[in-house]
């Protein structure tokens, strides 16, 4: 069996030689290269060390790389590991756990699993397809799953009603979550107009006359609230998703909110006559400034890429490979590049 | 009565929390983010607790556990919910965990609870 293993200290030569010997192919790889390692060699075990909570992000980052979850992920733990870190670690993606000093013979066998439920089901595991955020069903009920929790914050019920009609809304609020590591994000928007405006300053700020970078604070601030709600929601479903820093926007920005083929779109009323719109909407993660170092297969230049003398080493538009993307790491070390995330 | 720091880059949920607060007679100091709380409390040594939100730029609510460790008594006030990163902030030394939106009680038996202690 092809073998990635994640090596975040000194990994038991010995141990990896008996895997050797029974003819598995090991691949060891450093935190920071195991991701894109694993998307490229698509291997069927994954052995990785995982000594804190740093390691247990590391995980979700190895689980989120094998994209056609093929790969038996096996997480090495210390032997102090407690309940909650080995929890943690399954959370993250871990199909298996062992705790150090484990014994070889204990090793291959749950390294060799994956290999007995083959020979016993007769068939190769079909790869399971990662879910969509707009495929999932709370997708269709974000409007009451969002206007649950508003309702805690501006301590009153809430009316939701499905769509929301021409946006003539003048402020807004956007929170990006970005689902693994996917080249789309999911966006939760809030907009108000005048009239949500001044009821907002008046109920959560107590002035109706708030000005404009307090109510764009209380539109950031209810969208963050928005993005938790989703995100808990989802959760459930497998859709994992990272939230992002809310950012507000002007009129033209909430005007244009839900023009996408993906929208779907909420009134929540917060009094008689007064609302305000929420849109989620998929779209396309914004272009992304990465160290030439953390450049993967997949990802698309921005702009030529040179070299410190000007020698042009890529041209705009390349769509990086694994070699392509090590070279660079290597040529330019410390420089950032720009690149459109990996679809 | 004492002293506690609410650090969260929204205005309003500063504004909230220390309405709640005050109304129990604490004294409250706000900051925007990680960063300007550590000013803060070298500005304010008698800070008994510090409610802190977790996503905020310049410096993230972790990265200020990390900076004041056990010294001081400080609860999350977050929208996050994410097993790994409650227990990230359990062995940072965070004493609590409130989850936005939150209702105002809570915030104040909590800080009962700590500060009494």
């Amino acid at each position: 069996m092809r073998i990635v293993v994640v090596n975040t200290s000194t990994v038991c030569e010995r141990t990896l030689g008996v895997l050797r010997e029974r003819g598995h192919t090991i691949d060891v790889q450093k935190l920071d290269a195991a991701a894109a390692a694993i998307r490229v060699r698509a291997p069927e075990v994954v052995l990785a060390w995982l000594h804190d909570g740093e390691c247990i992000s590391l995980m979700r980052d190895v689980s989120a790389a094998d994209v056609g979850k093929t790969a038996f992920l096996i997480g090495v733990l210390p032997a102090g590991a407690q309940d909650r870190f080995i929890s943690s670690a399954f959370a993250a993606g871990c199909h298996d756990v062992v705790r150090t000093p484990c014994p070889d013979e204990e090793l291959v066998a749950r390294v060799e699993v994956l290999e007995r439920l083959r020979g016993w089901r007769g068939v190769k595991p079909a790869p399971i397809t990662k879910p969509r955020a707009e495929e999932a069903r709370a997708w269709t009920f974000l409007g009451d799953v969002v206007a649950d929790d508003l309702e805690t914050m501006v301590g009153r019920p809430l009316r939701v009603v499905r769509g929301t009609g021409t946006l003539a809304e003048t402020r807004s609020a956007s929170i990006p979550m970005v689902f693994a590591r996917d080249h789309l994000e999911l966006a939760i928007s809030l907009a108000a107009d005048a009239a949500a405006c001044r009821w907002l300053g008046d109920n959560l700020l107590g002035d109706p006359a708030a000005g404009p970078d307090a109510l764009d604070d209380v539109l950031r601030e209810m969208a963050n609230v928005a993005g938790g709600a989703v995100k808990r929601a989802m959760l459930p479903e497998g859709v994992v998703l990272s939230i992002g820093i809310p950012v507000a926007g002007d009129a033209r920005t909430a005007q244009t909110l839900g023009t996408t083929a993906t929208a779907r779109t909420w009134r929540i009323f917060l009094d008689d006559g007064v609302s305000i719109a929420l849109v989620a909407e998929t779209r396309a993660r914004p272009n992304q400034h990465v160290p030439a170092r953390k450049l993967i297969e997949g990802m698309v230049l921005v702009s030529d890429v040179r070299n410190a003398a000007g020698v042009l080493l890529l041209p705009s538009g390349t769509r990086l490979t694994s070699t392509t993307a090590e070279k660079l790491g290597r040529l330019l070390d410390t420089a950032v590049v720009e690149v459109s995330p990996a679809a | 009565m004492p002293t506690i720091l609410v650090i969260d880059d929204s205005m309003m949920v500063r504004q909230q929390v220390t309405r709640a607060l005050t109304s129990a007679g604490y004294t409250v100091v706000g900051a925007c983010d990680g960063a300007d709380a550590l000013e803060k409390l070298d500005a304010t040594p008698d800070v008994r607790l510090a409610i802190c939100d977790v996503n905020m730029p310049r410096m993230s609510g972790l990265e200020f556990l990390e900076h004041v460790g056990s010294r001081l008594n400080v609860v999350m006030l977050t929208t996050e919910g994410q097993p790994e990163l409650m227990a990230r902030a359990k062995a940072l030394g965070a004493r609590g965990w409130i989850m936005k939106p939150f209702k105002p009680e809570l915030v104040i038996a909590t800080a009962r609870k700590l500060v009494a202690a």
